[in-house]
């Protein structure tokens, strides 16, 4: 009966008055952001941290959750009206949802996505609710090694999982990592690679890096195109599914929610894993798969319900391990520590109100999305007008402010424009920037968890092969990336045996 | 120079060239030994990680021959030259020069921004954060800085 008394606390926590309005006005932000052409849940976070961080924790923490899911919920909308992915797992959506839009079912589309959202989301609401405890009191036996190798998985994690050479996300890795590491070293009280600067004392503060590489760069990368007009939008119709529709979408929502529930919880996996894992399934086990890239419901249903799942259910390893598994958690941990909590396990049982009340405003939220998003329709479909022209200006403006404001200190601005810069020429190297920051997030951590271990052991590096727990997930990281790097080592070979 | 413009190459060389720098600014930070760490330590081993990886991607780009496409030097210029500029301005001229001065400095990066429109944007922008930031949120920064009280 612990869940009851426990969801009952998150309960009251959730539906306080307050608690109520940070919940919406998270929503209400993420899906605006979201509408808006050009810019992701991640961007859109790092924009909105600096606002949450005057707020006590448990209000900062439901809007930033709010955000969130409210972004990915805007991104579908995107996705279904006119074929613009605001995120990767959304581009399934984009597939199936865009087709029905041009058939005249957008409505339909909409709802269905909605309604397998929230189901979805109720459902890993009650994932997260039975499961966190349980891991956590498992993580709480949890000491430095295994900690160490739960880090590498979650790096090798972002490396399997990103677009592209996994070589040179595996390099961006270990750049964020180093970069991480500027600042006061803690141990020590030596500063590292601060060039002599007062301001990097403290090291590089992430919601800098965040917006430079995903605020700024993503824009640069906007600009290469130049927008002309306004983009062309599906009329959305009526918003009702017939039977025949809500029948097909049924399964597939089961399914999708089941799949992103279990695949959120992978270090690295989230969302857009679960969004592929369940098109494809779909896809397969239909009847009409001929329907498929032609406007199938199914690839609508399955897929959003699984991205809204995983979406949720990756919060569980952030909050029982302390451990980001995609670099939204990594804002997210990085939010924590400003708010003066030390993640881990230890956040369940020292502020009770905090992580229930987290859980039960999810549920909460999701309901707030589904009243946001299909009555009011009409007033996202005003925003996803706005020419990209006005957009982006805005846009730097309110990074440029965000993150003065941070600690009032120019030296953040400016630092945050190396950081777009730089964002830029790794996208235009083919390197992807997610892998950097979640590098960035936890190259203090890993160094800690490193030095404490290897204290205990003496010196000894084998310790983390010693213990059962840390060298299990040590193989399995080795397995992952030696999965992706060996064919790649294979096809060259190939390649330069050909050519002899 | 097809190799210059060779997107495995260049990002080999700026993994060997930043992980250089990360190993030779390390040397300086005792490394302790394996049972203490200094603060030297992880750093070291990270850099020539990141050295090896800078070499594999620079070797694996021998086989490949993804080029480098349009680099967009207009929007890079006019992104980076208004964000510092803002970082520079905010406090000596104050948040609403500041703040104009991104939005039209950036604008230009777009070659199809009537100047205008962006006009407007900048004097709504500038007044609309003046607003939020200062009179709401209580943000200690200047309106108009010091340059305007001389």
């Amino acid at each position: 009966m612990d869940l009851f008394a426990n969801l009952s606390l998150g309960f009251s926590t959730a539906l306080s008055l307050s608690s109520l309005l940070h919940c919406f006005m998270g929503v209400l932000l993420g899906t605006l952001i979201g509408v808006l052409p050009g810019l992701g849940p991640l961007a859109a976070i790092a924009m909105l941290l600096p606002v949450t961080f005057a707020l006590p924790p448990v209000e900062s923490f439901i809007m930033l959750a709010g955000i969130y899911y409210g972004a990915q919920y805007g991104g579908s909308t995107t996705a279904i009206l006119v074929n613009l992915p605001g995120e990767s797992s959304s581009v399934m959506t984009a597939v199936e949802g865009y087709q029905m839009a041009k058939k005249g079912r957008a409505g339909s589309a909409l709802a269905i996505a909605a309604i397998g959202s929230f189901f979805a989301g109720t459902v890993a609401t009650l994932v997260i609710a039975m499961s966190a405890p349980l891991l956590a009191r498992v993580a709480l036996k949890f000491a430095s090694p295994e900690n160490f190798s739960l880090m590498v998985l979650g790096l090798i994690a972002s490396v399997v999982l990103a677009v592209g050479s996994p070589l040179k996300a595996l390099g961006m890795v270990v750049l964020g990592l180093l970069l991480g590491l500027a600042g006061t070293d803690v141990m020590s009280g030596s500063s590292r690679f601060t060039m002599g600067i007062p301001e990097m004392s403290d090291g590089i503060n992430f919601v800098v890096v965040a917006m430079g590489i995903f605020g700024l760069g993503e824009v640069i990368r906007n600009l290469e195109q130049t927008q002309s007009g306004t983009v062309k939008i599906a009329k959305v119709g009526s918003l009702w599914p017939t039977p025949e529709e809500l029948r097909r979408s049924s399964m597939p929502i089961l399914r999708g929610t089941a799949l992103g529930s279990f695949l959120g919880l992978l270090p690295g996996g989230g969302a857009l894993l679960a969004a592929f894992a369940s098109y494809a399934i779909e896809k397969k086990v239909s009847r009409r798969p001929g329907e498929f890239g032609h406007g199938a419901i199914e690839g609508v249903a399955g897929p959003e319900s699984a991205n809204n799942a995983g979406a949720q259910t990756s919060f569980i390893p952030m909050l029982t391990l302390g451990i980001p598994s995609n670099p939204i958690m990594g804002l997210m941990i990085g939010a924590m520590i400003i708010q003066g909590i030390q993640p881990g396990p230890a956040v369940m049982t020292e502020q009770p109100a905090l992580f229930w009340g987290l859980i039960a405003s999810m549920w909460v939220g999701n309901v707030f999305l589904i009243i946001l998003n299909l009555p009011l329709i009409g007033i996202w479909i005003y925003f996803l007008k706005v020419p990209y022209a006005y957009l982006f200006p805005a846009i730097l403006v309110f990074c440029s402010i965000g993150v003065f404001t941070l600690s009032n200190a120019q030296f953040d601005v400016y630092t945050m424009a190396l950081f777009g810069a730089l964002g830029y020429v790794f996208l235009k190297l083919g390197c992807e920037p997610a892998p950097l920051l979640l590098g960035f997030i936890l190259g203090p951590l890993m160094e800690e968890n490193l030095r404490r271990a290897m204290q205990i052991s003496g010196g000894d590096a084998f310790v983390f092969f010693q213990r059962p727990i840390s060298a299990s997930i040590l193989v399995l990281s080795l397995a992952m990336l030696a999965s992706v790097l060996l064919p790649a080592v294979r096809r060259t070979r190939e390649v330069a045996f050909q050519e002899d | 120079m097809r190799l210059l413009r060779n997107r495995d190459f260049l990002a080999g060389s700026l993994f060997i060239l930043a992980g250089s720098v990360f190993f030779w600014v390390s040397r300086d930070y005792g490394m302790g030994t394996g049972r203490r760490m200094g603060p030297g330590y992880f750093p070291t081993v990270l850099s020539a990680l990141l050295v090896l990886i800078g070499a594999a991607v620079l070797l694996s780009s021998l086989r490949s021959s993804e080029q480098v496409g349009g680099f967009a030097w207009r929007g890079f210029a006019s992104v980076i030259i208004g964000t510092v500029l803002f970082g520079m301005l905010i406090r000596d001229a104050g948040i609403l020069v500041a703040i104009a001065v991104l939005v039209l400095v950036s604008a230009a990066g777009n070659r199809e921004s009537k100047w205008l429109p962006m006009g407007g944007l900048a004097a709504g922008m500038a007044v609309l954060c003046y607003g939020i930031f200062v009179k709401a949120l209580g943000m200690p920064i200047p309106a108009l800085g010091s340059w305007f009280w001389h």
